[in-house]
């Protein structure tokens, strides 16, 4: 029973943030974010039915839809990237390679070795492939947050919201898919009443930071044009009431 | 594939510096609105000292001079003074670089030519630096300032010389993108 409430809970919190996205608009400037959160909608609902339909299925429904999950994933990370320095255009191709040159290391890393072993649809191979796929993840989240930190690039609600909540659901993924091979029964027990309100924390990150557009920081240049402008502006102001003032007693004398 | 303690640290990695990143991101939006006026207050004073103040202030001969007095009260109180002054010039030096390197962060996140090479030549350069002054920091400490005029005018010399670059720099990037390269 507790199951099937977090199941439909879950279910639930998407839609909300579905349904927002829509209403607010931001489906338009995170697409890949939100076609990533209708693919979770999507995979929870054809899971939770072949789980009571034809549960001898469930395993292969699973791991195809955890492995297409991964690759949804690279592409919100990419996305992330996009967003975020949309505005410096320089950044953004610098860490554009990088991020290329690291997927494709690491993509062509896996591939080889998957190719190498003969049982490489066995799914402890699916979960070291996707093991190194969530850190390639994790190491762009946290080399685009330095590269924040280092140029002091602004980010707006929206956007911190999508980069906190995913990389909170790296983290779990990262950690769970190191320790599952690992760890015993009891492990798995413990894993899977946390897991849940981990999912719970990282949806509820998505739906208050992501309710309404809020847009980002503009670049600081156009702060401090603004600033000048304003500045000019008090300066000419003032000599204009200086000027009038003499005017005054030049009229009164 | 990778390790169990490389997954974790990765893992843990990339908590800490998410949980770091929002809790700066939280601290700075109030402030922001400042940024602009801190900055120019910041860039008056990016200027570092003159060759010739350190070229004097790490010089033996005003130390040959105080010893001539022969007075061993003098010389200590010399002596600790002059360390004093040197190590607070190691300190601005320092901050001065960290200065530098700021205002060519901020000035470049906006160019649309960033290279990644120049960029590294730049952080190392940087490293270097910060690396001289904490060597220079130490050795103060241990030697005193007189022995060390090389190397502190070295890094003087280093420090202006990074300093002029990355100005010239940016204002043959500012002459190239004239009207704004962030807008689309």
């Amino acid at each position: 029973m507790l199951s099937l409430i977090i199941w439909w809970s879950g279910i639930a919190l998407e839609s909300i943030l579905l349904v927002r996205g829509l209403q607010a608009k931001l489906w338009a400037r995170y697409p890949v974010f939100y076609a990533y959160i209708l693919f979770v909608w999507l995979q929870s609902l054809l899971r939770f039915s072949i789980f009571h339909s034809r549960p001898q299925y469930y395993s292969a429904v699973y791991w195809i839809t955890e492995g297409l999950g991964v690759l949804v994933g690279c592409a919100v990370v990419f996305e992330i990237y996009r967003v975020g320095l949309a505005a410096y255009p320089g950044t953004a191709r610098m860490a554009r390679n990088l991020l290329g040159f690291i997927f494709v290391l690491a993509s062509t890393k896996a591939l080889v070795g998957a190719w190498n072993d003969p049982q490489w649809w066995l799914i402890s191979t699916t979960m070291d492939l996707e093991q190194v796929l969530r850190i390639v993840q994790a190491l762009a989240i946290v080399a685009l947050i330095a590269l924040f930190f280092s140029y002091s690039i602004p980010c707006g609600k929206n956007l911190r919201g999508v980069l906190l909540g995913y990389g909170l659901f790296i983290v779990e993924s990262v950690v769970w898919l190191t320790f599952v091979p690992l760890a015993g029964a009891k492990f798995h027990q413990f894993w899977y009443q946390l897991h849940p309100a981990f999912y719970f924390v990282i949806l509820g990150v998505w739906l208050a930071h992501l309710w309404s557009y809020l847009p980002s920081p503009d670049p600081e240049r156009a702060v401090r044009l603004e600033a000048q402008y304003q500045r000019v502006a008090a300066a000419t102001a003032q000599r204009l009431r200086e000027a009038r003032g003499y005017l005054a007693k030049a009229v009164r004398s | 594939m990778i390790g169990v303690w490389g997954a974790l640290a990765g893992a843990i990695v990339l908590l800490l510096v998410l949980l770091a990143w929002a809790r700066a991101e939280a601290s700075s939006k109030d402030s922001r609105s400042d940024w602009g006026a801190s900055d120019q207050e910041q860039g008056e004073s990016v200027e570092s000292c003159s060759l010739k103040i350190v070229s004097q202030l790490f010089s033996a001969p005003d130390s040959k001079f105080i010893s001539g007095l022969e007075s061993p009260g003098l010389e200590n109180l010399f002596r600790r003074e002059r360390t004093a002054v040197a190590l607070h010039w190691v300190q601005e030096t320092s901050a001065t670089i960290s200065r530098i390197l700021q205002r060519h962060l901020e000035a470049s996140r906006l160019s649309s030519d960033l290279e990644i090479a120049m960029e590294a030549r730049i952080l190392l350069q940087y490293v270097r630096l910060k690396l001289n002054c904490g060597i220079l920091f130490a050795l103060i400490h241990l030697l005193g300032p007189q022995r060390l005029a090389g190397a502190a005018l070295h890094t003087e010399r280093l420090t202006q010389r990074i300093g002029e670059a990355l100005r010239e720099f940016q204002s043959a990037a500012q002459l190239r993108e004239p009207d704004g390269a962030g807008t689309p």
